[in-house]
């Protein structure tokens, strides 16, 4: 498969810190590529820079060629890039309809895919529901349905998992294997389980810096992934 | 339903005021009335920014006083026959010199929202604060047009062939460009860019996550709230024939504000429910007692706190 997003060399400094430490990353169409690390390794700041919310300091990424480097978030949506929130950014005074068309809007649909988008996040009964009103798993099956509105090639996802309970877990992994092939996607998350059950490949992300990238099973024996972050093991 | 009701009884109420006036034996009342309406244009102008796009801006006397000065120019070049700026005639009939306004303080809108909304919060408050007080100094230097004596206008501007010297006509006039107002924003307000401009106020990165050019949405939001002011001016500048550099004071954006909150920000009339209460408030400790304003303040305190999300959502969330 060809790679559909080619990340290279990026690099980002928060202050003194090293956020993004000359990062590569080739994520390929149709393939759900996690990425993971510690708390703090920069996971979140490498999105926000491929969604264009952050602006790097060097490095390029590309999407089908095209550099995305002088894009807008806006013109980058229009290209196909989506992202889910770690914390749910959601529109609290509406229903988790109207948080749907407001995405369609934004990309000039009709209203009426907002019914696809939500069935397909698993939101279908809770549509008319104000946000205020949905517990935390929804608001994160709700930012999934929000991001699919957008019609995305590549679908970055962060933690989708985070603060979900063990039911509500199984439920997202679910959902997410059901959008699988639709659309490639970037997960970022914690919970190995999912990361298991998801991903073709997996790159590892250490204080910025991508130490080892490769198969689910190659990872899981790395002894530098071992000591970086997985511990003894898998849990 | 029950708020339809409401706006039915208020509407009719409106509408019969002119003759409940008069049976009353207080004329005078007619044009108090005008004010209210006008004043609850300008503030529902200011709620298109504040309720719907989340924008505090201090500074709405500017475009209001514009609107005023513009039909005051207008008029004036009109009487006198010379030329604006030796180029541009005036006109002294109110349709004309409404859009006039409208589009004079839809640029002032437009030249001081694509600064301000660089910022936001605190920054913003104070920017537009700015703004409308370099405006209003330009006005009190601009002695070609009264300074801080303001500006007389011979006579309101026609429309049709309407007698717009009695009290009673201007009122209708006033409250038939109110209701079209607020029928353009219930529009405005009800259609994509409203839910766009809505979810901006809400969570501005998550539209900018789904691609919306949210600047530019709260850009077209400042604008049209900035000709609404400038609609409203025009209006209170024929209703005294007199346009007063007091309009342009901070301290009008300040009420304008007040009555957002006090009718209730994001609400098609609250902000006119707002003025009507504001204004008559004033109107009527007025005649008790002259350390009036020593009650008002701690009054509307009470009742902002009473009526949360202000007196058009009183028995309901929404109107
Ligand atoms: N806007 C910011 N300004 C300064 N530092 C930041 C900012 N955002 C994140 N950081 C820091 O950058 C590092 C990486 O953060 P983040 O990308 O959120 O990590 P992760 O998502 O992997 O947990 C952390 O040390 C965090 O404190
Ligand atoms: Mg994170």
């Amino acid at each position: 498969m060809s790679a559909l997003l080619v990340i290279d060399d990026l690099t980002k400094n928060f202050g003194g810190l090293r956020v993004t430490d000359h990062v590569c990353l080739d994520l390929r169409a149709g393939e759900v590529h996690a990425l993971i690390g510690p708390n703090g390794a920069g996971k979140t700041t490498l999105i926000s820079q491929i969604m264009g919310e952050i602006t790097p300091e060097s490095g390029s990424i590309r999407l089908d060629g095209v550099d995305m480097g002088k894009l807008s978030q806006a013109q980058r949506v229009r290209r196909g890039l989506a992202r889910t929130f770690q914390v749910p950014q959601v529109l609290a005074d509406y229903t988790a309809r109207d948080n749907v068309v407001a995405a369609l809007y934004a990309r000039g649909a009709s209203a009426d895919e907002a019914e696809q988008h939500l069935a397909r996040a698993n939101m279908a009964a809770r549509a008319d529901v104000r946000v205020s009103d949905l517990s935390h798993g929804e608001r994160k099956q709700l930012e999934l349905a929000i991001a699919l509105a957008s019609a995305p090639r590549m679908l970055l996802l962060d933690e989708p998992m985070a603060g979900l309970g063990p039911v509500e877990s199984a439920q997202m992994i679910a959902i997410l294997q059901g959008l699988r092939g639709d659309m490639a996607m970037l997960l970022v998350e914690h919970d190995m389980k999912a990361v298991f059950a998801l991903a073709d490949r997996i790159s590892v992300l250490v204080y910025g810096a991508i130490i080892a990238s490769g198969a689910p099973d190659e990872i899981q024996n790395d002894p530098r992934v071992r000591e970086a972050y997985l511990g003894t093991g898998e849990d | 339903m029950r708020k339809l009701i409401a706006s039915a009884i208020g509407l009719a109420l409106l509408l019969a005021w002119p003759f409940i006036a008069e049976k009353m034996g207080a004329p005078a009342l007619i044009s108090l009335f005008t004010r209210m309406m006008i004043l609850g244009l300008a503030a529902s102008a200011l709620n298109i920014a504040l309720g719907f796009g989340g924008l505090v801006s201090l500074g709405h006397a500017a475009f209001y006083g514009i609107g005023a000065y513009a039909i005051g120019i207008s008029t004036t070049h009109a009487i006198s026959g010379l030329p604006f700026l030796g180029l541009l005639p005036g006109s002294d009939q109110l349709l004309v010199n409404v859009l006039v306004a409208m589009l004079v303080s839809g640029c002032a809108a437009a030249i001081i929202g694509a600064l301000a909304l660089r910022t936001s919060g605190i920054q913003f408050i104070m920017i537009t604060l700015a703004f409308a007080q370099m405006i209003f100094f330009l006005f009190l230097a601009l002695k070609a047009y009264g300074g801080d004596d303001g500006l007389t206008m011979r006579r309101r501007n026609g429309l049709f062939d309407l007698n717009m010297r009695d009290d009673a006509t201007f009122f209708y006039v006033t409250l038939g460009f109110l209701l079209v107002w607020l029928a353009i924003c219930a529009r405005v307000l009800h259609s994509r860019f409203g839910l766009l401009l809505g979810g901006i106020r809400q969570n501005e990165r998550r539209m900018q996550a789904v691609g919306v050019n949210t600047f530019r949405v709260k850009w077209i939001a400042f604008i049209i709230s900035g000709m609404g002011a400038g609609l409203a001016g025009a209006l209170m500048a024929n209703l005294g024939r007199f346009v007063s550099l007091d309009l342009m004071h901070w301290t009008t954006s300040g009420e304008l504000l007040i009555m957002c909150v006090l009718g209730g920000s994001g609400t098609i009339v609250g902000p006119v429910l707002g003025a009507f209460a504001l204004m008559g408030l004033e109107a009527t400790l007025n005649t008790w007692t002259e350390h009036w304003q020593a009650i008002l303040g701690p009054l509307l305190v009470l009742m902002v706190l009473a009526f949360k999300g202000g007196l058009a959502r009183i028995g309901g969330r929404k109107s």
